[in-house]
């Protein structure tokens, strides 16, 4: 029997096959990338060049401020034009680095430079995937040498390879898997080198047969990696789900994986810490799903990292009809008002869809749906009516915080509420409070 | 022992002091608003009925009750009839119970001054609860003539403490109700008391129901 | 109660008394009834006992639970308590007019900290605390965008309130900085001051009393409280660049510097490309009003005049 997460989830149609037999193609660079210092989760890099400076490809352009935090690189080579103060997708505001592309195609010093993979001690490979900038590429950008450091208290005794795209839509990391299999596995034994772990699992969903032959193909030498089929169920792809799925292990509420001694890695984090540490390429492009009713030309492209939505929507054609822009999947992923905006280290996908479901949300009809379907069995309904509410003090006790947002809810629920679009208020206004709180303790 | 376990049933779902004998609406209605404070209020309540049944226990028995045991009649003699000072009970029970909440009320406010804040106004007007008053004029009718002073005195604490705790549970019960209340859509004339009455007159309904309990 | 012993309970026929100089003693006490006789120990005597017993029994219990529980509280903080308004808006940042009165008394707030209250209040708090009270001028909340007609540039269909929809993208108004006009400002004010009118807000002046709970509530910041003295105020927030925000808003600021350059007390400056009064300098003549060729400046003098708050009318005629 196939392995799959005990609790909620939820079966989204999967409109896969849009895109699911297209190969991963290259993307030209464009003329112009945007590049925001902030792509990833935790404290923006620092720009650490001027208007006017020629910059090459792979060249840091902005530097780590931090342990959580990552540099960002040039993604092609040519001249900074500007740098300037915008929102990013996810309401950031931060310094965008515009480079305007020579077409010359220069590489920085010491990038694509071979590195012999056997011969890397962990330490040098923690330091190699820091400097080229990895995150965590299946959407949270949470930066990966965090990952790959974990405090000594806490022993790791397992490695899991996200290969379950669980998204709907969504199909790179599927195609990544059948075309790279092997490089995605030499990505996945260097994590566990740099870990000290000798287990891992590679977790793939049942709809992709052909991705699993690949993957255990390229594993077949190798007895501490397995392959395991799950049942297509969303969101499988969620870490705390794929860990209770792969290992049985269940992670509490606050804590993290390696609480239990799992790390979770995504296979294009795998195969970018396999590029960074064979070939010295620093993370300036990614495998990117431009797909949807809207997209006449369904890809999956390789993407430099800072090219605009827009271009990627001209290149493969998109209908007028499309009335909604989403990056990253439909579940978990962002409406866009307007495609100029940069491919970013979390974008995974780019999805212009044409039907728009009519969405009048209604009242709360109890009818528990959203608590059964919760994958973290949480109090859903008793979550938006306190938040309706506004009794902020609840929000704690009722672990808003603990919601990862997937949306299993809002899917669910018979009324259409938007009920993660809450959750999210409320996170918000939680912090508010607690900063007013402990403003007022002061006082 | 099954006395006293049918007293205690009795005077917590029977014979309830808030739903059945509507006795101590005003805190019943006043601090329903939030569970954390009814609880506090609630255990206020167990402890002052608990309290003043036992202490006006033992004045009614050894004071005003015209018994062998009185100690007028024991100091004086004469007629056991004659030392009868009941008439005194009305006055003698608030004495004690105002003695019981001032001293609930130092203590919360030493002990748990956020509870004490919260209760306001309530907390002194337990003293004049009729519920609390209630009980131990209850208590001297129900039991005041049983001939052995030990039963007597049992089913007295254990009669305020059921009074308390059914106060406690149907107050529990009700900030319950009002904490969803305060979530829904209630027509703007009946936000606030007036939807809490009908709550309240509801589950007084309801808990008619349970009258049905002594019958079978 | 008293069981008959005879036609006239109370009847008293006779007795005898003798008071030495310190003690009370009842030598006779004898009270004839038609029928036999009656001692008054009978019934007069054990109440006054049992009621002196225990009032005394009593007092002494709860002495010494007082010295036990003994909590010292300072009999400023109720006095304090009562000239409080007592709505407990928040508008002192507390938890209500009761913590207010403690922070008070304990110095960690000042006597003005009340700003609903006005002078007023402040003036007999200062009194209780024995201190003199600064003179605090009158206050509004005055709303810094007029951007009633901005469109959408997305369909927004999530919860509605501004708090909620700022988050999606700052908005689905065109104009980021700008009203995203779900009434997040009106559903806090607690003084029935501030109502939406057509989707956009409206600040009743002579309701308001300057709280500060819509300056919170915001979530574009666009509130802010200012001496009802102050008379002309620009209308928009955005720093966009003046041909975006005019795409945008008709009436929004474009950064055109006409009014820095009309201004005869340097008191506006155009920074990020919008209109910044210094309040301080400001006199309030109204000259950037005439030359603002968006509309942005606008001169609250004859709407506070129409509403008889302005002039600010004082007890003693003094301003």
């Amino acid at each position: 029997m196939m392995k799959t997460f005990r609790t909620g989830g939820v079966h989204p149609p999967e409109m896969k096959q849009l895109s699911e037999k297209m190969a991963l193609e290259r993307v030209e660079a464009p003329e112009l990338v945007v590049l925001p210092v902030s792509q990833h989760i935790g404290a923006p890099a620092k720009t650490i060049v001027a208007v006017g400076d020629v910059v090459a490809k792979g060249q840091v352009i902005a530097e780590a401020n931090g342990f959580v935090s990552v540099p960002v690189h040039a993604s092609v080579s040519g001249k900074v034009k500007a740098i300037e103060q915008r929102t990013t997708p996810l309401g950031k505001v931060c310094d965008h680095i515009i480079i305007e592309n020579d077409g010359e195609d220069r590489l920085a010093e010491g990038v694509g430079e071979a590195r012999d993979v056997t011969n890397v001690s962990p330490k040098q490979i923690k330091a190699i995937v820091r400097d080229a900038g990895i995150v965590g590429m299946g959407g949270a950008a949470f930066p990966t040498h965090v990952k790959l450091s974990p405090p000594d208290d806490r022993p790791i005794d397992l490695v899991l390879l996200n290969g379950v795209e669980c998204e709907p839509y969504l199909t790179c990391d599927h195609r990544l898997m059948l075309e790279r299999a092997g490089d995605v596995v030499a990505g996945l034994r260097l994590i566990m080198k740099a870990l000290g772990v000798e287990r891992a699992i590679i977790g793939i969903e049942a709809n992709k047969p052909d991705a699993y032959e690949a993957m255990v193909a390229a594993t077949k030498d190798d007895a501490g990696i397995s392959v395991s089929l799950l049942t297509v169920k969303y969101p499988q792809g969620a870490e705390k789900q794929l860990i209770d799925a792969l290992a049985g292990r269940e992670v509490p509420p606050g804590r993290l994986p390696l609480d239990v001694g799992v790390v979770v890695h995504n296979v294009a984090t795998a195969h970018a810490i396999f590029e960074a540490v064979s070939k010295s390429m620093p993370l300036i492009a990614r495998p990117v799903t431009v797909t949807g009713e809207g997209i006449e030309r369904p890809a999956n492209l390789i993407v430099p990292l800072g090219t605009s939505i827009r271009d990627l929507l001209v290149r493969q054609g998109v209908s007028p009809k499309t009335k909604k822009l989403i990056l990253g999947g439909p579940m978990m992923g962002i409406a866009v008002p307007d495609p100029d905006i940069p491919v970013v280290k979390g974008t995974s996908g780019v999805l212009a869809l044409t039907k728009i479901p009519r969405y009048l949300p209604g009242p709360c009809l109890r009818c528990g749906k959203c608590i059964e379907v919760c994958p973290l069995r949480g109090m859903a309904a008793e979550m938006v009516a306190a938040i309706e509410a506004g009794e902020v003090e609840k929000y704690e006790h009722l672990h808003v915080l603990d919601c990862m947002e997937c949306g299993t809810c809002t899917f669910a629920c018979p009324s259409q509420r938007p009920i993660v679009h809450y959750v999210k208020r409320a996170k918000a206004e939680l912090a508010a409070w607690k900063a007013e709180q402990k403003h007022k303790e002061k006082t | 022992m099954s006395d006293y376990i049918l007293l205690f049933i009795s005077i917590v779902l029977v014979n309830n002091f808030v739903l059945a004998k509507f006795l101590g609406l005003c805190p019943f209605i006043g601090v329903s608003k939030r569970i954390s404070q009814s609880i506090g209020m609630g255990a206020a309540v167990i402890f002052v009925m608990t309290m003043a049944s036992a202490v006006t226990w033992v004045v009614n028995h050894w004071l005003l009750a015209p018994t062998e045991s009185n100690l007028f009649f024991r100091w004086f003699g004469g007629d056991v009839a004659s030392h009868d000072y009941t008439f005194l009970t009305t006055v003698v029970f608030i004495l004690v119970i105002a003695t019981l909440v001032q001293l609930v009320e130092m203590f919360l406010m030493k002990v748990v001054p956020p509870l004490y804040d919260a209760l306001g106004i309530y907390l002194p007007l337990i003293t004049t609860n009729c519920a609390v008053m209630g009980v131990a004029l209850l208590n001297i009718k129900d039991f005041g003539m049983l001939h052995d002073p030990g039963e007597s005195f049992a089913k007295t604490v254990l009669q305020g403490f059921g009074g308390g705790a059914g106060f406690m549970l149907v107050i529990l019960l009700m900030s319950g109700i009002r904490e969803r209340l305060d979530r829904t859509d209630v027509p703007p004339a009946l936000k606030g008391a007036p939807i809490a009455f009908i709550c309240a007159a509801l589950m007084a309904l309801a808990f008619m129901g349970f009258a049905g309990l002594g019958h079978e | 109660m008293i069981p008959p012993r005879g036609d006239t309970i109370f009847g008293f026929t006779s007795y005898e008394s003798r008071v030495t100089s310190h003690e009370l003693r009842v030598t006779s006490y004898e009270l004839r009834v038609t029928s036999h006789e009656l001692r008054v120990t009978d019934f007069m005597f054990p109440p006054l006992l049992i009621l002196g017993f225990l009032g005394l029994l009593f007092g002494l219990g709860l002495y010494v639970a007082s010295r036990v529980f003994r909590v010292h509280i300072d009999a400023r903080i109720s006095r304090i308590e009562h000239a409080l308004p007592g709505s407990n808006c928040g508008a002192c940042g507390l938890g209500g007019c009761g913590a207010l009165a403690k922070a008070i008394v304990h110095g960690s707030a000042e006597v003005t900290a009340c700003i609903p209250g006005g002078q007023s209040v402040a003036d007999l708090i200062a009194d209780v605390m024995g201190v003199e009270a600064a003179q605090t001028d009158k206050e509004v909340a005055v709303l810094h965008c007029n951007g009633r007609d901005v469109e959408d540039r997305y369909i927004y269909e999530g919860v509605r309130t501004c708090f909620a929809a700022n988050l999606l993208q700052g908005g689905p108004k065109l104009c980021t900085y700008g009203c995203i006009g779900f009434g997040d400002c009106a559903d806090v004010c607690p003084f029935d001051a501030l109502h939406m009118v057509d989707g956009f807000p409206v600040v009743d002046e002579a309701k308001c009393t300057a709280c500060g709970k819509c300056v919170k509530a915001c979530p574009k910041g666009l509130f802010d409280l200012i001496p009802l003295g102050k008379l002309v105020h620009v209308r928009c927030v955005s720093r966009d660049k003046g041909a975006v925000t005019r795409k945008a808003c008709a009436v929004g600021c474009i950064g055109c510097k006409k009014c820095e350059k009309v201004c005869p007390f340097d008191a506006v400056r155009i920074e990020n490309n919008i209109a910044i009064f210094d309040y301080e300098k400001c006199t309030s003549c109204g000259k950037c009003v005439k030359e603002c060729p968006t509309g942005t400046i606008i001169n609250y003098r004859p709407m506070r005049k129409k509403l008889g708050i302005w002039p600010v009318k004082t007890v003693n005629g003094e301003r």
